[in-house]
């Protein structure tokens, strides 16, 4: 859970330096990017250290994002989260957990709270439909420009 | 009297195959659409779905044809339809699963509170880098 934590932070550090891109430059904002900068650092290297022991658990991953294993194991099938490669048993990366808790978060703050889970709903069909081989196909064939008059 | 001006519409060949191939009555039902979306273009599109990585609208839209088969469509200009992709979506299905994996209630969890395929005007106004017109 450490590994989460370090991971978390990282990407919170990310987020708060491109708000601070936007503010106007001064004094006081080039010592607060400095002070990110190192704390990025340390970050960084807790995260590299944590990451030679190994990813997520399964039952880490559920735990964090207050979901069953069955569907942790669903969502990492499904390519919504990323396993790591070659280790039994599985482990998650933690970058993709994080970026899931993000995708859960943002939905319940955007939603009133009696509206977040058919919020969380939509999103999930609708990422489920575009998952599907035939939509798949036709959206990398409309990436790439290929059309026919009909 | 002046003619209204009719969308033109083109399609991936992966959509342009499964429109081949699609049983009678969904083909059927596919010709209604054609003539609608060439008339009304994005207005006939259904609803927007979401993007894949947050809560806001995508660039493509969603038709229920029959039953399960789903037709996606997106707007490279105001003037053109393009059809992306057909297929069969299990909706109900999917919906089901939300009960057991998030104990989400499958119950009145349709994607009925959806936006507009021409939500925000899209896609008359606005230019993204890709060439996509938006509201």
């Amino acid at each position: 859970m450490a590994l989460l934590e370090a991971e978390e932070l990282l990407d919170q550090v990310a987020r708060e330096r491109s708000t601070l891109s936007d503010a106007p430059t001064g004094d006081a904002l080039n010592a607060l990017n400095e002070t990110f900068d190192r704390i990025e650092t340390i970050a960084r290297r807790l995260r590299d250290a944590l990451s030679d022991v190994g990813g997520v658990s399964v039952e880490q991953a559920a735990s964090r994002l207050n979901v069953t294993a069955p569907t942790i194991r669903k969502w990492i099938r499904e390519d919504f989260l990323e396993p790591i490669p070659d280790r039994k048993p599985v482990e998650i990366d933690a970058r993709s957990v994080v970026r899931v808790e993000r995708i859960l978060d943002k939905v319940r703050e955007t939603y009133p709270a009696r509206e977040w889970t058919r919020a969380l709903g939509a999103f999930l069909h609708d990422r489920d439909l575009l998952a599907q081989d035939w939509a798949r196909e036709g959206i990398e064939q409309a990436k790439r420009g290929e059309f026919v008059d009909l | 009297m002046q003619s209204k001006m009719l969308f033109r519409i083109q399609a991936t060949p992966a959509a342009k195959k499964a429109i081949e191939s699609l049983p009678r009555r969904t083909a059927g039902r596919f010709e209604q659409l054609r003539q609608e979306l060439r008339s009304n273009g994005c207005k006939a599109g259904g609803y927007r779905l979401l993007s894949d990585d947050r809560t806001t609208p995508s660039t493509y839209c969603c038709k229920h044809l029959d039953r399960d088969w789903r037709v996606v469509t997106t707007f490279r200009t105001e003037r053109i339809v393009r059809i992306v992709a057909i297929g069969r979506h299990d909706g109900p299905g999917f919906y089901a699963g939300l009960s057991s994996e998030l104990g989400i209630s499958s119950t009145g969890q349709r994607r009925d509170a959806k936006p507009g395929c021409c939500v925000g005007n899209w896609p008359s106004i606005g230019h993204d880098p890709n060439g996509y017109r938006y509201g």
